[in-house]
C-alpha cells in the first residue's frame, strides 16, 4: 500500500481552478520530487495535503486513513510533516525550544500534569531534550542550541525548518523549496541532509527549482503546471520529456544547463 | 404611520452612513479599525454645539467649521498616535485607538461634565408635511445635508486625482506605492477625510439629539454593526447597512423593549462577525 | 535554586504574612482591592500576554463569578466554602462557551466579540431583576463562614486582615498555577499559538482546544475573584461589571506587560494603588491611563516589566564593563 495517495484532487477559488484531477501516489521511504514553474499549484498541493486547504472534490489518503478534510494538527500527528516556501518558525525563541514546539504531538502531559508537575511531565521532558538533541545532530544545529532562531545563519534557519518538521517523528515530510536561498556549498549539504532523512525510513515530497538537487535526491518526479500532472517519471525520463523541456524552456527556474553539467 | 416611521428611519439612517462610511474607508485603504472614530464624531457635535450656543454661528457654517476642524485633528492624530505604529502587527493599531477613545472621552468629560447639552436651533421645530408624514426642518435638513456629503464623497473617490490615487491603494498597497503614489499622504488625507466625515455627522446628530462627552459609544458600536455587515472598505455597504440599521431601529423601537433592543443589537454583532465577517459586500 | 534567590522568596513571604499586621484600615482596605485586580488582571494576562488576544469583555466573568456566589450563598445557603469554587466552576462553563463563539475570530474581531458578550451580560445583570436586583445591587452579602478549629475556637473572616489572607491566598495560587502552566508542555504550545498560530497548527498543535482551554482558566479565576470580592465588600452592583472595569484590565496587562506573570501584577498594582495615593490626579485617572495606553503601546511594547528588564539587563551589562563581573571574553 502506498504511503500517501492522492485521487482526483480538484482545487478552485472561485473561478480559477489551481489543481485540476491530480492524482499520484507516494511509495514508503521513497523521494518524490515534485517540479513546474510559478503558480503552477505546487504549494497549494501542500496545503492540500496537509489540511490547510479543503480540496473542491477528491480525496487523499495517507496509510489506511481518509485524511481529506482533516485539521492540520491531526494530519501531522498521523505522520505528515512540512516546512514552508520562506523561513517560518518561532523567530524570538531558541533553537532548542523551536524543536521541543515539534515535540508537542508525540507527548501529552495536559493541565493537570502541568500544574503537579507530575513524573510523566518530567519524564516527557527529558525524552525531550534526547530527542531534539537527536535532530540537532542530524541537521547539525548543536552550536546554535541557545542562539535566537532570528540569530543564526540563514542556511540554518532552514535546517531549523526541517528540524521541527522532523521533531513530529513523520513518515512523510513535505519540503518547500528548501534549498532557495542557499548557495553551491550549502545545497550540497542539504542534499546529504535528505539522503540522510531518507535513511531513517522517511517519505519525502520535494518541491524543487534548483534542478540538480532534485536530479540528486529523487527517484520519481512529477511535474505540474497550471494545476495539472503533465508528466512522471523517473529523472532521466523527466529530463527527455519533450513537453516538460517545452514548458520550462525560457523559464529562468528550470536550470537546463546546471542539468547537462551533471 | 409606518411610512412616518420608515421616514424616520431613512433619516436616522442617512446619518449613520455618514458615520460608518468614515470607519469603513480607513479600514479599507489603511487596514485600521479605529475605536476613537465615535469620539471624533462626539467633538464635532460639541464644536458645533459651542460655535450655535456661545458664538450664535450659522449651523451650516458650523458644520462646516465642526467637519474642517475635525479633518485636522483627524491629520495630528494620524501623524502622532498611528504612524509611529507603521509595520507592527495590526493589532497595535486597534490597541492604541482603543487608549485614543478612553483618553479623548474622559478628556471630554473633565472639560465639559456630564450635563446634556442641545442646540436650540430657532428653526429646529418648523414642520414639514409631506403627505401623511410629517418631519421636522431639522431632520430635513439633516438628511438632505447628509445626502449631499454622501454624492460629493462619490464623485470625489471616482474622479478626482487624490480618490482614484486612495482606490489603488486600497486595492493593491504595494503595487501604489512603486508607482509613486505617497503612502503617508494617502494615510493622512484618508483620516482627514474619515474624521471631517465623522465631525460632520456628529454636528448634524447633534442638532437633533442630546449631546454629551459619552455620546460617541453607542454610534460606534453601530457603525461597527454597520461596517462589518455592509462590509469592511465598502463605501456602498456602510450606506446600505446604515439604512437598514436606521429603519430597523426605529422600527424595533415600537416593538421591542429599549433595554433588550441593546442586547439584540449586540447578539445581530456576534452573528454578523461569526457568519459574515465579510459583510454583504466586502472586498477581503 | 540558589541560595540568594531562596531568601528573597523567603522575605517576600514574611514580608507578605507580616503587612496586615503593619497597615490597617483603609490603606489595607486598598491591597485588598489590589489584591483581587492582580488576580482579575493575571487571569486575562493568560488571554492576552499567552493566547495573544486582547479581550474586551472580561469584567462580565469578574461579574458572573461575584452573582453566582451571592446567589448560592444567600439564597440557597450553601456555604462560602463550597460557593467560592462553585463560582468559579459556574464563570468557567459560561466563559467555555463564550469561548466556543469568540475564539473562532482572531484579532479585532475577537475584541469586538468579546466586547459584545461582555455588554449582553452586564444588560442581563441590570435588567433580570428576579435574579441580581437589577440596579439597585445586592447588599448584606455576608462575610466567608467562620471555620471551626480545635478547642472550640472559630476562625471568623469578618476582618480585612482576615480578608487580606484570603485574598492573597488565592493571590498566591493563581501565580502559582499560571507558573507552572506557562512553563510546561502545555505552555509552550500556547505561545507557539501566539507567536503563529496556523504554524503551530501545522506543528501539530491543536490550537482550538488550547485556546478553549487557556480562556476556561481564565474565567475560573475571574470568578473566583468575583466571589471573593462580593463577600469581601458585602456589596455588588452591575456597575462593578461593565465596560470601564474591562478596559481597566485590559490596560493593566498592557501597560504592566503582555507575556509576563509580573507584567499585570505590576500593572494592577499601579493602576489600583497610584490613584489613591496621588489624590491631586484622582479624577484625571482615566485620562491617564488612556494616555498611557498609547504611550506604552507605541513606545514600550513590552510595558512596565519590559523596560524593567531592559534597565536591569543595562546594569549588569555596564557592571560587566566596569569590571565587577568578567564574563566569556567576546562571544
Amino acid at each position: 500500500m502506498a504511503l500517501l495517495e492522492v485521487k482526483n484532487l480538484t482545487k478552485s477559488f472561485g473561478g480559477l481552478v489551481a489543481i485540476s484531477d491530480l492524482s499520484f501516489r507516494i511509495g514508503q521511504e521513497e523521494i518524490l520530487g515534485l517540479i513546474g514553474p510559478n503558480g503552477a499549484g505546487k504549494t497549494t498541493l501542500f496545503n492540500l495535503v496537509t489540511g490547510v486547504l479543503p480540496p473542491s472534490s477528491g480525496a487523499i489518503f495517507f496509510g489506511e486513513h481518509r485524511i481529506t478534510g482533516k485539521p492540520p494538527y491531526e494530519i501531522t500527528k498521523l505522520g505528515i510533516a512540512r516546512t514552508f516556501q520562506s523561513l517560518r518558525h518561532f523567530s524570538n525563541a531558541t533553537i532548542f525550544d523551536n524543536l521541543v514546539v515539534g515535540r508537542h504531538c508525540r507527548t501529552r502531559a495536559g493541565l493537570w500534569h502541568a500544574i503537579l508537575r507530575t513524573s510523566l511531565a518530567r519524564n516527557e521532558e527529558k525524552k525531550n531534550k534526547e530527542k531534539a538533541s537527536e535532530v540537532m545532530d542530524l541537521l547539525g544545529l548543536e552550536s546554535y542550541q541557545t542562539d535566537l532562531a532570528k540569530n543564526i545563519p540563514q542556511a540554518m534557519q532552514r535546517h531549523l525548518d526541517i528540524g521541527i518538521a522532523l521533531a513530529t517523528e513523520p513518515s512523510l515530510l513535505l519540503l518547500d523549496e528548501p534549498a532557495a536561498g542557499m548557495n553551491p556549498e550549502e545545497t550540497s549539504r542539504l542534499v546529504e541532509l535528505i539522503k540522510r532523512i531518507q535513511s531513517k525510513g522517511i517519505a519525502i515530497l520535494i518541491i524543487e527549482h534548483d534542478m540538480n538537487v532534485i536530479m540528486d535526491v529523487c527517484e520519481r518526479i512529477f511535474v505540474l503546471n497550471y494545476g495539472e500532472k503533465i508528466s512522471e517519471g523517473s529523472p532521466e525520463e523527466i529530463q527527455e520529456n519533450p513537453e516538460v523541456i517545452e514548458t520550462y524552456l525560457g523559464k529562468e527556474d528550470f536550470d537546463l544547463v546546471s542539468i547537462e553539467s551533471n | 404611520m409606518l411610512l412616518q416611521q420608515l421616514t424616520n428611519g431613512f433619516i436616522l439612517g442617512c446619518n449613520y452612513a455618514l458615520i460608518a462610511i468614515g470607519l469603513t474607508i480607513i479600514f479599507g485603504i489603511l487596514n485600521i479599525i479605529n475605536l476613537a472614530h465615535g469620539e471624533i464624531y462626539m467633538l464635532g457635535a460639541f464644536v458645533a454645539f459651542f460655535l450655535v450656543t456661545l458664538w450664535e454661528v450659522n449651523f451650516f457654517i458650523a458644520l462646516v467649521i465642526a467637519a474642517i476642524s475635525m479633518g485636522i485633528l483627524g491629520i495630528i492624530i494620524e501623524r502622532l498616535v498611528f504612524r509611529p505604529l507603521q509595520g507592527k502587527e495590526e493589532i497595535n493599531y486597534f490597541i492604541v485607538s482603543v487608549g485614543l477613545l478612553i483618553f479623548i472621552e474622559n478628556g471630554a468629560l473633565l472639560l465639559w461634565g456630564t450635563e446634556p447639552r442641545s442646540m436650540a436651533l430657532p428653526y429646529a421645530s418648523q414642520i414639514v408635511r409631506f403627505g401623511e408624514v410629517i418631519v421636522t426642518a431639522q431632520r430635513l435638513y439633516t438628511v438632505g445635508i447628509a445626502i449631499l456629503i454622501i454624492l460629493g464623497l462619490h464623485f470625489f473617490i471616482q474622479y478626482s486625482k487624490m480618490g482614484r490615487a486612495m482606490r489603488a491603494t486600497e486595492q493593491d498597497r504595494e503595487g501604489a506605492m512603486t508607482v509613486g503614489i505617497g503612502i503617508n499622504e494617502i494615510s493622512s488625507f484618508t483620516f482627514a477625510l474619515s474624521s471631517a466625515l465623522a465631525g460632520a455627522a456628529g454636528a448634524l446628530m447633534g442638532s437633533l439629539f442630546i449631546i454629551q462627552p459619552m455620546m460617541g459609544f453607542s454610534p460606534l458600536i453601530k457603525a461597527f454593526v454597520i461596517v462589518v455587515l455592509g462590509g469592511l472598505g465598502s463605501i456602498l455597504g456602510a450606506i446600505v447597512g446604515g439604512l437598514i440599521l436606521g429603519m430597523t431601529e426605529v422600527l424595533g423601537a415600537v416593538y421591542i423593549s429599549s433595554a433588550y433592543q441593546e442586547v439584540y443589537a449586540f447578539i445581530i454583532l456576534i452573528l454578523v462577525l461569526l457568519f459574515k465577517p465579510r459583510g454583504l459586500f466586502g472586498k477581503r | 535554586m540558589g541560595f540568594k534567590r531562596f531568601i528573597a522568596y523567603l522575605g517576600a513571604l514574611a514580608l507578605l504574612v507580616a503587612l496586615p499586621f503593619l497597615i490597617e484600615g483603609y490603606p489595607l482596605h486598598l491591597v485588598n482591592i489590589s489584591g483581587i485586580w492582580i488576580i482579575l488582571a493575571l487571569s486575562l494576562g493568560l488571554i492576552q500576554g499567552y493566547i495573544g488576544e486582547i479581550s474586551m469583555g472580561h469584567a462580565a466573568f469578574f461579574g458572573i463569578g461575584a452573582y453566582s456566589s451571592v446567589l448560592l450563598t444567600m439564597n440557597t445557603g450553601v456555604s462560602f466554602w463550597l460557593a467560592l469554587p462553585a463560582a468559579g466552576l459556574v464563570t468557567m462553563i459560561l466563559g467555555y462557551a463564550i469561548g466556543l463563539v469568540s475564539l473562532r475570530l482572531r484579532g479585532p474581531y475577537f475584541a469586538i466579540c468579546t466586547l459584545a458578550f461582555g455588554e449582553i451580560i452586564r444588560l442581563i445583570f441590570i435588567n433580570w431583576r428576579e435574579l441580581t436586583q437589577g440596579p439597585d445591587g445586592i447588599t448584606g452579602i455576608p462575610s466567608p463562614s467562620p471555620i471551626p478549629l480545635p478547642f472550640g475556637e472559630t476562625l471568623s473572616f469578618s476582618s480585612k486582615e482576615a480578608g487580606y489572607f484570603l485574598i492573597y491566598a488565592l493571590v498566591c495560587l493563581t501565580i502559582f498555577v499560571i507558573y507552572r502552566i506557562v512553563n510546561s508542555r502545555m505552555g509552550k504550545a500556547i505561545m507557539a499559538i501566539r507567536e503563529d498560530q496556523d504554524y503551530a497548527e501545522c506543528m501539530g498543535i491543536n490550537t482550538m482546544k488550547y485556546k478553549r482551554m487557556v480562556f476556561s482558566i481564565s474565567t475560573f479565576f475571574a470568578g473566583l475573584a468575583g466571589c471573593i470580592f462580593a463577600h469581601y465588600m458585602h456589596f455588588i452592583s452591575p456597575y462593578s461589571f461593565t465596560i470601564g472595569q474591562s478596559f481597566d484590565l485590559v490596560i493593566m496587562v498592557i501597560v504592566g506587560g503582555m507575556g509576563t506573570i509580573i507584567g499585570p501584577i505590576i500593572g494592577a498594582v499601579i493602576l489600583t494603588l497610584i490613584p489613591e495615593l496621588l489624590h491631586a490626579i484622582k479624577d484625571y485617572r482615566l485620562l491617564i491611563y488612556g494616555l498611557m495606553l498609547m504611550l506604552i503601546i507605541i513606545y514600550f511594547p513590552h510595558g512596565i516589566a519590559g523596560i524593567l528588564k531592559d534597565l536591569k539587563d543595562r546594569c549588569f551589562r555596564d557592571g560587566k564593563k566596569l569590571g565587577v563581573n568578567h564574563g566569556p571574553a567576546g562571544s
